[in-house]
């Protein structure tokens, strides 16, 4: 998996060794069969060696470093890491025709819908349950639009520019104002959900507020 | 960190301290108990092997204890040479004798030293039986008296030998007195060591 999009569904977690702590319970252990232990002197001793083993235990021993998903949903399933993962392809992809055509609306429009699925699939990286939603994207809209793009390229480097030629270029043109627009759509769509949840949250506070006869 | 990434943490953390807990406690007993053990056969063989203490004329309780059964089977002699084999003293002496010699069981010091007076009360009781006896003839009177001083002065010697072994032990059981070796001790795992003494 590329690294980029790796490090957008899991970090790195620093976790404390435990060992450190079994290191007090051999030291112990070691004491016992070794030395007296039976007056409260010889228990501070040991206790006192133990800690002494435990501090260097923990300067020794590293910290692990624990891969962890972003995500508090829990860890993504293969099939979401793997629509993800194909998601961010088609967008490094996408990402590399704006330079190649000419037409400046074109341009601009390529670059929209690149930024505009990059929010979505950061977005679904950190929370895995939307992340079925963008099924659609990966299967047809991304492909679709590559194979406009490359079609648009390819009739744009044609020296004669015949009426089926013209015409398949604006049609492209045409077509990809339409597909911003989906695009657009469907992020704004993507927090609809939250958007009920805040509203709902904000009319029980109200009223509960209002019971209270703190607010109006 | 995640929920999940923090409650495996948490257990593995949690586990490691369970694991090393338990292995505090065992450290505790191990070490204890076998300290404890030890200073108990150190103080346990002053009663069978004695000390510099002691002194150049003791050896050690046990062997002072079967010396004076010895001395004690002397009088029985004379007076079974005297008829006097009827007497209820014979009988008891002889008992005793028989009693303090046998194979007493482990961590009997106080019953050993009930034995040892039965022994000592009766020889003496005896011995005066014997000495007024008629027809004592001046031999075996020099011997009774001589066996008499013998046992008084090997008494001497018991009671010295016997201080110093109930010393130790006292010493020792003072120790299980206190904590935490007194944990060792309510379990069961060492116990206290008997006085020769009442």
């Amino acid at each position: 998996m590329d690294p980029k999009i790796e490090s957008k569904m899991y970090k790195e977690v620093k976790v404390k060794a435990v060992n450190p702590i079994y290191a007090i319970g051999v030291v112990w252990l070691v004491y016992g069969i070794a030395f007296p232990l039976y007056r409260i002197t010889d228990l501070v001793i040991a206790a006192a060696v133990s800690a002494l083993a435990y501090i260097c235990a923990r300067k020794f021993l590293p910290e692990r470093t624990l891969v962890t998903p972003l995500t508090d949903k829990g860890a993504l399933d293969t099939r979401c890491m793997e629509l993800i993962t194909r998601g961010y392809t088609y967008i490094a992809e996408l990402e590399k025709y704006p330079a190649r055509v000419n037409d400046k609306t074109i341009t601009a429009q390529v670059g929209e819908i690149t930024a505009i699925s990059r929010q979505m699939f950061d977005y679904a990286a950190k929370n895995p349950r939307i992340a079925t939603d963008l099924r659609n994207f990966v299967d047809y809209y991304f492909p679709v639009t590559i194979k406009l793009l490359v079609t648009y390229i390819d009739m744009q480097t044609q020296t004669v520019k015949s009426e089926n030629v013209i015409e398949i270029m604006a049609k492209v043109g045409t077509v990809m104002n339409k597909v911003t627009a989906a695009f657009h759509k469907h992020l704004d769509d993507m927090f609809s959900d939250k958007r009920l949840d805040v509203k709902t949250d904000i009319e029980v506070l109200k009223s509960e507020l209002k019971m209270e006869g703190l607010g109006e | 960190m995640t929920n999940i990434t923090r409650v495996k943490s948490i257990n593995a953390n949690r586990t490691a301290v369970a694991i090393t807990a338990a292995l505090m406690i065992a450290a505790f007993l191990i070490g204890g108990v076998k300290s404890l053990r030890g200073l108990r056969a150190d103080s346990e063989a002053v009663f069978s092997e004695g000390t510099s203490d002691s002194g150049p004329d003791a050896f050690d309780l046990r062997v002072d204890l079967t010396e004076y059964n010895g001395l004690a089977a002397n009088i029985l002699s004379v007076a079974k040479r005297y008829n006097l084999e009827a007497d209820p003293l014979y009988d008891s002496l002889a008992k005793a004798r028989q009693s303090l010699s046998g194979e007493l069981p482990k961590d009997t010091h106080d019953v050993q030293y009930g034995l040892y007076l039965s022994v000592r009360e009766a020889s003496e009781q005896l011995a005066q039986r014997v000495l007024a006896a008629n027809g004592l003839s001046a031999s075996d009177r020099e011997m009774l008296t001589r066996n008499v001083t013998d046992m008084t002065s090997l008494q001497t010697i018991i009671s010295r030998e016997s201080a110093l072994y109930n010393r130790s032990a006292g010493e020792f059981n003072e120790t299980l007195n206190i904590i935490p070796a007194s944990l060792i001790k309510t379990l069961g795992l060492v116990k206290p060591l008997p006085l020769f003494n009442n």
